[in-house]
């Protein structure tokens, strides 16, 4: 598996993340850059769940963000969308970021990765859909090799 | 009806999807036909079946300002391309390859951190369990040669003591542009114990060496004992490659959602 899209943020790494999170929300406004940080380990851990309040986080803080610095937040929500297998959703993310920077060889690595567990993904899905009619059509792959040999 | 051999293919409707797999008659039964090469699928070929073609991992990370070149230096490095016009990492990139050390065959993990200030906490979390770190400045801008010890600093502090560091001067190439002499550079790395070397991205030279001298020294460091490669966050993963009694580890795998095991 991929240590790039794959790798899990140190628990310890997250703990640190949320008490500075709820450090700046008790004294008011939590800082932007808190946020992305905070929002980063989440899309990063093991959990699904912290994933999927990474991927909620992170956009609420995108029409907040500087253009230059969107493409940060583009790119982890479309992380944190591959890893909750919404496929199609980090695509849309990645596609957007490739219409501003269309050799960036990250967004390409990860775009390749996503339709590659689409495709893998959808093979599965067809496969357990067409479970009885793929019974049948197996038995005759046997037969025919059989008769073969 | 000859009994040579059997093969079973799960078909949707002309199309096969999954594994085509080969049986032979053997000792009254269909048996799986272990003589061809296993079929592994996608994802079982990183567990325990793939062949080791590598005795060490080390981890690697590089560090430093943003735009002296780190991930130029990881391209040249492991496509042996330069980019010229190479857009701030996000995050970090990732990269591999084998090297030889004492033939050894060696894996390098490297992670290949973004330079930009907003980064910093991101990045950080990436230090803990390198054996090697790069710390690249760039020949050409002065500054980022001065913001060398607050580098140094955190990666001291965020790495084990036995993290092998290497100062490495990008774009040698721009002779012309020069804002560092070698001189200077190299003294600061003796100072603080850091291997030192120029390098050019763009022409390549030095980029493997400045890999490799790592790799050399994190693996005298193994030879005479210094490093324990027991200890949680060496940075180092041991492979035997034939099972001598030795404990075989195994590449970390990362969680996979929704897997049952």
């Amino acid at each position: 598996m991929d240590p790039e899209f794959d790798d899990v943020v140190a628990v310890e790494d997250l703990m640190a993340l949320e008490r500075r999170y709820a450090s700046e929300r008790q004294q008011g406004a939590v800082s932007r850059q808190c946020r992305f940080e905070y929002g980063w380990g989440l899309v990063r851990s093991r959990y699904r769940e912290d994933t999927a309040r990474g991927v909620a986080l992170l956009s609420e803080l995108l029409p907040e963000t500087p253009p230059e610095e969107q493409r940060d937040v583009l790119f982890y929500l479309a992380l944190g969308n591959y890893r909750l297998k919404e496929y199609e959703r980090s695509l849309e993310y990645l596609e957007r970021l490739l219409a501003a920077e269309p050799q960036n060889t990250q967004v390409l690595r990860l775009r390749s990765r996503v339709r590659s567990r689409l495709r893998r993904d959808g093979l599965v899905g067809a496969a357990i859909v067409g479970g009885v009619v793929m019974g049948v059509a197996g038995l005759l792959g046997v037969a025919i090799s059989r008769a073969r040999h | 009806m000859s009994r040579h051999g059997l093969q079973v293919g799960v078909f949707c409707g002309k199309r096969r999807v999954g594994q085509v797999r080969k049986y032979k008659w053997i000792k009254g039964g269909w048996r799986r036909d272990r003589a061809e090469g296993a079929g592994a699928d996608e994802d079982s070929a990183t567990m325990a079946t793939a062949p080791y073609n590598y005795s060490y991992i080390f981890k690697y990370i590089i560090i430093g300002d943003m735009g002296v070149g780190k991930s130029c230096l990881l391209h040249q490095f492991t496509e042996k391309k330069f980019m010229a016009d190479c857009p701030h990492t996000i995050g970090v990139e990732f990269g591999t390859r084998i090297i030889e050390v004492s033939g050894q065959k060696i894996k390098l993990q490297i992670w290949d951190t973004a330079g930009q200030e907003r980064f910093r906490a991101v990045t950080r979390s990436y230090y803990r369990g390198a054996a090697g770190a790069l710390m690249v400045y760039d020949i050409t801008r002065r500054s980022t040669y001065n913001h060398l010890s607050s580098w140094l600093t955190d990666a001291r502090n965020l790495t084990n003591p036995n993290t092998v560091i290497i100062l490495i001067g990008n774009k040698a190439d721009l002779e012309a542009q020069r804002d560092v002499t070698y001189e200077e550079a190299k003294q600061f790395a003796e100072e603080n114990g850091l291997l030192f070397l120029e390098a050019s991205a763009k022409t390549g030279e030095n980029v493997e060496d400045a890999f490799l001298e790592a790799a050399k020294k994190i693996y005298q460091n193994i030879q005479d004992g210094s490093l324990d490669l027991n200890a949680a966050e060496s940075g180092v993963q041991h492979k035997p490659s034939a099972p001598q009694g030795g404990r075989l580890t195994s590449e970390p795998q990362p969680q996979r959602e929704g897997c049952g095991c």
